[in-house]
């Protein structure tokens, strides 16, 4: 009877594995492969670069093959790396490069472009288009030979992120720009110092003055936002002793690093999405 | 019975082992299962034990000749379950699971009976205790291996090679005991008469 007994419980515990695996594999499943929603600024001058990231489930054969963007021949995608692997799900990222060719990124005044998705062709064959979330390039304002230069850049562990910029000739600085700055809000902060004073646009600084930038991401635990990817160029505005005026380009990339209770969260709302 | 018994350890001994060669496996368990599959069909003494054993047998059988045909891809093992993640690479390996607990049954139960019946009570005893030691270590691979499903790669990986360890010990215990019995029922038919 007490041998029954074992036997009927070690078939329950078989059962109730099986059946509680599947149900979890089938409800913590993306309906699909996907990009994240970025946020990325970029520059179509020649070197720029930043990752995109696809997430899908982990037996999803379905990775893309290549990335390309209608009207951006000068910006070329490398094949697709594995990133980070979670219970049901992986990370890859593709990084997205603008090489020499700068036939369509006239130098001079052009307005920036705002691209929401990319052509993708898929390991299955398939092409399609895909939505990236936001990205901005700017073209032909990074004008150079102006009269900052970086010094140093660094990032450490923590997330905290500077620059350091050495002033050749005397500049005003006039302001201090992100197209992403206003939505990131309170999860982004930084500081800008001339000298050691605080910047106060405009501001005045003087030849062979050093001006410093510190910024860091605070991203609560848990939140969706580690499943955002962030690759800004802040524009750090000025304009030389005659009067010229110039953007310093300074970027900064926040790289999704997700915890597995983010992914189960970011899988539940696309799923509910979908339903 | 002798011959019978030798057949079946040497089926079991030929699915137990693996030797591969440029991926050829040069012991293949379709020789194995068709091996188990004469001895129980000679066996003399019936048992219906050996009826699950037969069925068992067949239905691995079919599965041997179905991978070795390139119909089916080759059984990952339980081990090697890393590498898959989804339903359909783990089915095969959860039903190939529960036909070879199948067939350690009937094979066990069948030469459990049989000793009993000409009072090889030692034998019997350790046809049971080879049977509980499969299943013990089925059980838990069974347990086990859909956690796969959901990322637990580490914990299926370490118990299936622990379990899959237990279970080949238990296979060399069943090989010896099967041909120990071969000997044993002749002296004891011969002891008879």
């Amino acid at each position: 009877m007490r041998k029954s007994y074992v036997v009927w419980i070690v078939v329950v515990l078989i059962v109730a594995s099986w059946g509680y695996n599947l149900y979890s594999h089938q409800t913590n499943r993306l309906p699909e492969g996907r990009f994240l929603s970025h946020r990325i600024e970029a520059t179509a001058s020649p070197g720029d670069a930043f990752w995109l990231y696809y997430i899908t489930n982990n037996d999803d054969k379905r990775l893309p093959l290549s990335v390309s963007i209608e009207g951006l021949s000068a910006l070329q995608f490398y094949p697709v790396s594995e990133y980070m692997t979670f219970r049901n799900q992986r990370i890859y990222r593709l990084i997205g490069h603008f090489n020499g060719d700068s036939d369509d990124t006239p130098f001079g005044k052009a307005p920036p472009l705002t691209i929401h998705s990319v052509d993708v062709y898929y390991s299955d064959g398939t092409r399609g288009k895909a939505d990236i979330g936001e990205m901005i390039v700017y073209r032909g304002d990074w004008a150079s030979g102006g009269s900052i230069s970086q010094t140093n850049s660094s990032s450490s562990s923590n997330g905290t992120q500077t620059a350091a910029f050495q002033v050749d000739k005397p500049v005003t600085l006039n302001g201090f720009s992100s197209a992403f700055l206003n939505e990131l809000g309170s999860t982004f902060t930084y500081e800008l110092h001339a000298g050691k004073e605080a910047v106060v646009f405009p501001q005045a600084v003087e030849a062979d003055e050093s001006i410093s930038f510190i910024s860091n991401f605070h991203v609560p635990a848990d939140s969706q936002l580690y499943l955002q990817p962030v690759s800004m160029r802040l524009r750090l505005e000025y304009s030389d002793a005659d009067g010229t005026e110039r953007v310093q380009m300074i970027p900064l990339e926040r790289q999704p690093y997700p915890s597995e209770a983010a992914i189960r969260a970011y899988v539940k709302a696309q799923r509910g999405a979908t339903e | 019975m002798r011959t019978a018994c030798s057949q079946i350890a040497w089926g079991l001994g030929l699915m137990l082992f693996d030797f591969r060669l440029n991926n050829f496996d040069l012991l293949p368990d379709a020789l194995g299962f068709i091996l188990i599959l004469i001895g129980l069909a000679n066996q003399p003494v019936r048992q219906p034990a050996f009826g699950i054993a037969k069925i068992a047998a067949v239905i691995l059988l079919i599965g041997a000749i179905a991978e070795l045909a390139g119909v089916m891809p080759v059984a990952a093992t339980i081990a090697q379950v890393n590498r898959y993640y989804s339903l359909p690479a783990l089915l095969p390996i959860g039903l190939s699971l529960l036909g070879l607990l199948a067939l350690l049954y009937g094979i066990c139960e069948g030469f459990e009976r049989t000793a009993a019946s000409i009072g090889l009570f030692d034998s019997a005893r350790a046809f049971r205790a080879v049977w509980n030691t499969s299943l013990a270590m089925g059980a838990v691979m069974l347990f086990v291996l859909p956690f796969s499903l959901n990322g637990w790669h580490g914990l299926v990986t370490g118990i299936a090679v622990l379990a899959g360890l237990g279970q080949f010990v238990a296979g060399i215990w069943l090989v010896m005991r099967v041909s120990r019995f071969g000997r044993e029922y002749a002296a004891a038919r011969a002891g008879e008469m």
